[in-house]
């Protein structure tokens, strides 16, 4: 271990959830040895921190970096004499070695800055369920969720109550909505990291762009880029090395009806493509192909580089905004059949 | 796998009742003094305020002419109902009085033909509430340590209030409005797996002091203003929608029959004072607020809309197991008090004291 690159543990309290990863250098990768999380114990935060260095064996000659947008953190950083990152911190600093690393002007959507309030658009988040709920309900289930809010979801539908929230929280973010040209995008949060069903991910994506919109997404695949945004924060030099906790889900076009694309792979031949109205297609393209895509329709014949991932290249063909309406039977068919499509589509793991 | 602990109830343990004073009050007692229920604390005054009294409006003359009228000066004394401004009308035609609105005294008079009204304050003894000794004596509260039985719900909103129990529904019943009527006047009622917005505006207008139920539903709850005080303090035992009162907590109350008890909306308790005698300690009170979930643990697994809530921890799974939602998690495997079995999330559980 070179003295750059001591072992380091970086502890990040969130409101709901403390994560810990216990990492290490080997050559040139950056290695997450041991992760644990543990519900945050607001009112005692030290029990979590001691809880998980205990869990993951840290030796006392492991460096600590302490993180967390939690008043409470910086507390217990200055109690226990450990360096302490802040959240504003961890967040420049993940940006910046994003954009170091060809992921131009990215926009982090972290499921964990947002938090349900009573100014929710209920029937706007109702609109993506595909069972029939009250609004009451909905709020019943958020006004507990605040009650508990490391609760996992138990059942599908309160797994859609959340990925339906997230869809409104993502779609009102400034950065995401204001972004010129590709949209890079990085997605993190617990029900996003730890999505067991990434067809279902992708379709959150895709809801919230905007027609004539294109993002290139990466998903945070071990809930690890605040914590590691506060490991180069504190010592740059860790953004040199390569890191695996980034997956590329692929690149999503939403044209917003019909649309056509020219793809050039770099062979000889160039592959067209046409999408009807309401069509989702998936174009099965790695994420190390880097694809050319030009826009047929468009007055420019604009050109842009794209590349894939575990869903390849989406094109949506959906009318956006989405058509959709809360308590419409028509709406519920609607989300029940794209995710059945998208789910039929597959994805490359 | 952590767990908050929730001192859902505890029963005959050693608490502190803080009195908080209600205006300026002067102690009767000094630390270390033996209390009983009745003995008086501390000697209150209420201060009522003040009011501007439109005088040239009412009795209809120029504000400049008010003084003439006045039947009472600055710094006077009234009580009332007297009568503080007349004017003569003409063979009684045109006659008006002005009478005081309340006990007080003139404070000024202005340019416009008003007076201020100094409201004179109301003394108020403020009783220890319990039996125990006085262990701290602040500028605005007094700390008794006594015994009694406390019992936390999930939320709550309103200040402190006191008040006698009455259970006025079963569990799983709803409070609705019929079942609030005149004899809840003072009282905190209790009971219930929901109340709506028709019910607690019934229970302002009878003038109930406390609601203690199950459920409400969220925007029911956010509309009361969660840091305000509607007049009424409210407190969810278990969470919103409807949910049953636990049988924890329903038992409690039934136990504690129709005695006092005080109760805080904001810390979403109810503390019930032991009516025996009892030696207390003056031990540091403390208590887990977290702790790692074990086999035998009593725990509440919240659900709505069902009517099992607590159980035991009979197993917990050594490592992630799959949801229904797809999601892993740490399993524990509980038996409610009914005897039926399940898993649940070992992160969605609430471990009881």
């Amino acid at each position: 271990m070179s003295e750059s690159f001591p072992k380091t543990l970086i502890v990040d309290i969130g409101r709901s959830w403390t994560k810990a990863f216990l990492v290490s250098v080997d050559k040139n990768n950056l290695i997450i040895e041991k992760r644990q999380s543990l519900p945050t114990s607001t009112g005692d935060t030290p029990l979590s921190y001691s809880e998980l260095v205990k869990s993951l064996k840290a030796g006392s000659e492991t460096k600590v970096i302490l993180t967390g947008s939690l008043a409470e953190a910086e507390d217990l950083a200055k109690s226990l004499s450990v360096v302490f990152v802040s959240e504003e911190a961890a967040k420049k600093a993940l940006g910046s070695y994003l954009d170091n690393h060809g992921f131009k002007k990215p926009v982090v959507l972290d499921a964990g800055d947002y938090s349900y309030s009573a100014n929710t658009k209920v029937g706007s988040l109702g609109a993506f369920l595909t069972t029939e709920v009250s609004e009451v309900d909905i709020e019943n289930y958020f006004g507990n969720k605040s009650l508990h809010p490391r609760a996992v979801p138990i059942s599908q539908a309160e797994l859609e109550f959340e990925e339906a929230f997230l869809r409104l929280s993502f779609a009102s973010n400034r950065e995401f909505l204001n972004a010129r040209g590709v949209v890079n995008t990085v997605i993190t949060g617990s029900f996003i990291s730890l999505a067991p069903n990434k067809a279902k991910l992708g379709l959150i994506i895709a809801d919230i762009l905007f027609a004539g919109r294109v993002a290139q997404v990466k998903v945070d695949t071990k809930l690890f880029a605040h914590s590691f945004g506060a490991l180069v924060a504190h010592n740059p030099k860790f953004g040199d090395l390569e890191t695996d906790f980034l997956q590329d889900l692929g690149a999503f076009i939403s044209f917003g009806g019909k649309g056509r694309v020219m793809l050039d792979w770099g062979y000889t031949e160039n592959q067209e493509l046409s999408i009807v109205e309401n069509e989702i297609a998936l174009v099965p393209t790695s994420a190390h192909q880097e694809v050319k895509v030009t826009f047929l329709d468009s007055k420019n014949k604009e050109k842009i580089t794209l590349s894939g991932g575990v869903f390849g290249i989406m094109l949506d063909g959906r009318l956006k905004p989405l058509r959709l309406a809360f308590g419409r039977a028509e709406s519920r068919e609607a989300v029940k059949g794209w995710a059945t499509a998208i789910a039929k589509l597959g994805v490359i793991e | 796998m952590i767990c908050p602990v929730w001192h859902r109830v505890s029963l005959d343990n050693q608490f502190d009742l803080v009195r908080e004073f209600v205006g300026k009050c002067q102690p009767s007692v000094k630390v270390g003094d033996k209390v009983n229920i009745e003995t008086v604390v501390a000697h209150c005054e209420i201060s009522a305020g003040q009011r501007l009294v439109k005088v040239a409006h009412v009795i209809g003359v120029s504000p400049k002419k008010v003084k003439k009228y006045l039947l009472r000066s600055v710094g006077d004394r009234i009580y009332q109902g007297e009568i503080i401004a007349r004017k003569r009308g003409v063979l009684g035609v045109g006659k008006r009085e002005l009478r005081s609105p309340a006990d007080g005294v003139i404070t000024d008079t202005d340019q416009n033909g008003d007076i201020i009204v100094k409201f004179l304050p109301t003394p108020f003894r403020l009783v220890a509430g319990a039996n125990g000794v006085v262990n701290e004596i602040k500028e605005d509260y007094i700390r008794i340590r006594t015994f009694g039985t406390e019992i936390k719900g999930a939320s709550g909103i309103g200040k402190a209030r006191e008040g006698l129990i009455k259970i006025v529904a079963k569990p799983s019943e709803f409070i609705i409005p019929q079942k609030i009527d005149a004899s809840c006047q003072g009282k905190i009622i209790v009971g219930g797996a929901h109340i709506d917005r028709a019910s607690i505006e019934k229970a302002l207008t009878v003038g109930v002091r406390g609601i203690v139920v199950g459920g409400i539903d969220y925007r029911d709850f956010v509309s009361l203003g969660i840091q305000s005080d509607v007049g009424v303090t409210i407190i969810i035992t278990e969470g919103f929608g409807t949910v049953s009162m636990g049988k924890d907590i329903f038992e409690a109350f039934n136990k504690a029959g129709d005695r006092y008890a005080f109760f805080n909306g904001l810390e979403k308790s109810i503390f019930i004072p032991t009516e025996k005698e009892m030696a207390v300690t003056s031990k540091e009170i403390k208590r887990e607020v977290w702790r790692q979930l074990r086999v035998g643990d009593l725990v509440r697994y919240f659900q709505p809309d069902s009517e099992e809530l607590v159980g035991v921890v009979e197993a917990l799974s050594p490592k992630e197991e799959a949801l229904n939602s797809g999601l892993e998690a740490e399993i524990a495997q509980i038996k409610f008090l009914s005897g039926q079995k399940t898993g649940a999330p070992a992160a969605n559980l609430e471990i009881l004291s």
